[in-house]
């Protein structure tokens, strides 16, 4: 057997070497020779554990491969592939570095065996992705980085907390398939729906996503949630508690979706409401729902990416975000193959049949009628909707066609098709798209557990185009109240958002007001040491009203006459004298 | 207007023949109503944007610089 490496050291070696490297052509190669690299790799490796080391008391394992595990470095070598395609053009190295050692990270995680390992490279993940947000260069990306950050510190504490206390119980560091509801399980379950981005700790994504840069926000995108995913189905499955949040979760992308203007932060809503799906299959704990949430991972991945690399696309060739500067521009006639594979991504995403989302979306509803719960079911049929709505209807009608208000005044755009290799990328993925959706069974070959499932039937085609079709038809019936306005949404980042600024404006209050008690004590704490210094003119200002110059102490000031103290003695003798003589 | 009926000719079409397609293994008695999508699409579709509409206005939408 050919002895095979950790794949994710492949893509953290690659990119220390990556900057020893001058000329720009080896630069691309490298670029796409380390996924390759990654990928052959993967195609060696059989299941079982490998790379045990011995750390402490512990046994660290970098390397568990079964189904599962393999089925999402899968997914993550794939994208990381394709999007070094689509960044092919960018000239900074440092993108190119983060990205790939964000994607080792990633891999680690999914390989990893153990808690303290799968905290390491969760790590790993939190820096080095926000990077890809940071190199935007602006001031908002730099702002929005720097919240994305704090929310993940703060939940990769709530895991090394969760991970100490579940250690220190069970005395095994195992990452196995965990008991709900102790302390420990429980913080380490928070810091996994942080990364699952599950409402309300999901702000995060809307937030940053938009702010990062074109290229960037194809791997976050991809990365982050679906690693979470992979750890839920790992430590959680079967969790009641994740069907509900999945459930609202799909539904609350939705709705912030509808409402939103900024096309990338559209689809990183939409990353939420996919997200919900695949919680959803991870609660309800069939084997056909867990095949589902990983399919769904795995489709999501792909037709997300394009949709985000079509977003980009646009962005990089107009430099505008927004629909309210897009629509009524007739960018149609100048972006078509750009419209005509982000119309794939949005079809496979919406499950239109004979794309790969119909298939992993199907598995996750149809399994939630087959455990009969019809409210889950109803809910993710009303995503389903919604996904349709927002982004096969609304974003491109918007973007690409659509009529501006009246009164605005159209300029014109400078447009054209995007770079080759972003139109390359995106068309590898809608080829995928399409492949594993007329072809499921490469899809059902790498799932963890044996499909049954059969998405083809007259019944569901038919039904789904029906759902579809007339979805469809609602909305160009309200098509004039769909066009976006110029608004942005609230969400649970406002908490954080506002509340920094109330809290330092509260703590600048604090901070005057002790400075203000301070000058007061400093104030009279100097007047009792004037008046300490001088008591008999302290005591003449008050009783006498006599305004005593003021100035250095000068005796003379206050001496009295000789007399003066002769008479009070006289007086004094007399009284003695009295009392000595009469008594 | 001639491709809005082009359009709804399709649509009613599709419909007409889908009523006649024969339901599979269900799993609620919803599923047995050949017209139960068509509705749902519809009607889930209206609910969506005048649902997260009115929430918009409600509190969620702000100004454009609403941060800055």
């Amino acid at each position: 057997m050919i002895e095979v490496i950790h794949p994710a050291f492949i893509f953290i070696f690659g990119a220390l070497i990556f900057p020893l490297f001058r000329q720009r052509k080896v630069k691309q190669f490298l670029q796409l020779f380390i996924p390759a690299v990654a990928f052959i790799d993967l195609l060696y490796m059989t299941e079982g554990t490998y790379w045990i080391y011995r750390f402490m008391t512990y046994e660290l394992i970098l390397g568990r491969v079964d189904k599962l595990s393999m089925c999402f470095a899968y997914g993550f070598v794939i994208i990381t592939f394709l999007g070094m395609v689509y960044a092919l053009h960018v000239r900074e190295d440092v993108q190119h570095m983060v990205a790939l050692i964000y994607a080792g990270g990633t891999l680690g995680v999914t390989f990893a065996g153990d808690l303290f390992t799968l905290f390491a490279f969760w790590e790993v993940m939190a820096i080095f992705s926000v990077f890809l947000i940071w190199t935007r260069q602006s001031s908002k990306s730099l702002g929005a980085g720097f919240r994305y950050l704090m929310v993940h510190l703060f939940g990769g504490a709530s895991l090394l907390a969760g991970i100490a206390i579940h250690v220190s119980h069970t005395g095994s560091i195992l990452f196995t398939n965990m008991e709900f509801g102790t302390l420990g399980s429980n913080l380490i379950l928070l810091g996994f729906l942080i990364n699952a981005a599950t409402p309300p700790l999901h702000a995060w994504l809307s937030d940053a996503y938009p702010e990062a840069t074109v290229t960037g926000i194809v791997f976050l995108s991809a990365f982050t949630t679906k690693c979470a995913v992979y750890v839920l189905l790992r430590g959680f499955p079967g969790l009641e508690l994740l069907v509900w949040m999945g459930a609202i979760m799909a539904l609350y992308g939705i709705i912030y979706a509808i409402l939103e203007n900024d096309i990338r932060r559209l689809l990183a809503y939409h990353i939420i409401s996919q997200v919900g799906y695949m919680l959803c299959g991870i609660g309800l704990g069939t084997e056909l729902s867990m095949n589902g949430a990983t399919a769904h991972a795995l489709t999501n991945i792909l037709n997300k990416s394009i949709l985000l690399m079509a977003a980009g696309g646009i962005i990089e060739v107009t430099g505008r975000r927004k629909l309210t500067e897009l629509q009524g521009r007739n960018l149609y006639t100048k972006m078509a193959i750009c419209f005509f594979l982000y119309m794939t991504g949005a079809f496979s995403i919406s499950g239109v049949p004979l794309f790969n989302g119909f298939i992993s979306k199907l598995m996750v509803v149809y399994a939630a009628g087959e455990v009969h719960r019809p409210i889950i079911h109803l809910l993710l049929h009303l995503a389903s909707i919604g996904t349709f709505m927002c982004l096969a209807l609304k974003l491109p009608y918007n973007t690409w066609f659509g009529k501006a208000p009246k009164e605005t005044k159209l300029e014109e755009i400078e447009a054209k098709e995007p770079p080759f290799n972003m139109l390359l990328a995106m068309a590898m993925a809608a080829f995928l798209c399409i492949f594993t959706g007329i072809y499921p069974k490469v899809l059902y070959d790498i799932l963890p557990y044996p499909v049954t499932f059969k998405p083809y039937t007259l019944y569901s085609v038919a039904t789904t185009l029906q759902l579809l079709l007339f979805t469809a038809f609602a909305f160009f019936l309200f098509v004039d109240k769909m066009r976006s306005e110029l608004t942005i949404s609230i969400d649970t980042d406002w908490f954080y958002r506002k509340g920094a600024i109330v809290f330092i404006e509260l703590a600048l209050n604090f901070g005057n007001a002790r400075t203000a008690i301070q000058n007061k004590t400093t104030g009279i704490i100097e007047s009792v040491i004037r008046s300490s210094k001088n008591p008999i003119q302290t005591l003449e200002a008050l009783f006498l009203q006599r305004k005593t110059p003021s100035g250095p102490y000068d005796a003379n000031t206050y001496r009295q006459a000789i007399g003066v103290g002769v008479m009070f003695f006289l007086i004094l003798f007399a009284l003695l004298c009295f009392v000595f003589f009469v008594y | 207007m001639r491709k809005n009926a082009i359009y709804i000719v399709s649509l009613l079409l599709f419909l007409a023949l889908s009523l006649f397609i024969p339901t599979e293994e269900v799993h609620f008695f919803w599923e047995n109503l050949p017209i139960f999508n068509v509705l749902f699409g519809i009607i889930g579709c209206i609910v969506l944007i005048i649902g997260s509409k009115a929430l918009g206005k409600l509190f969620i939408q702000k100004d454009d610089d609403y941060y800055d």
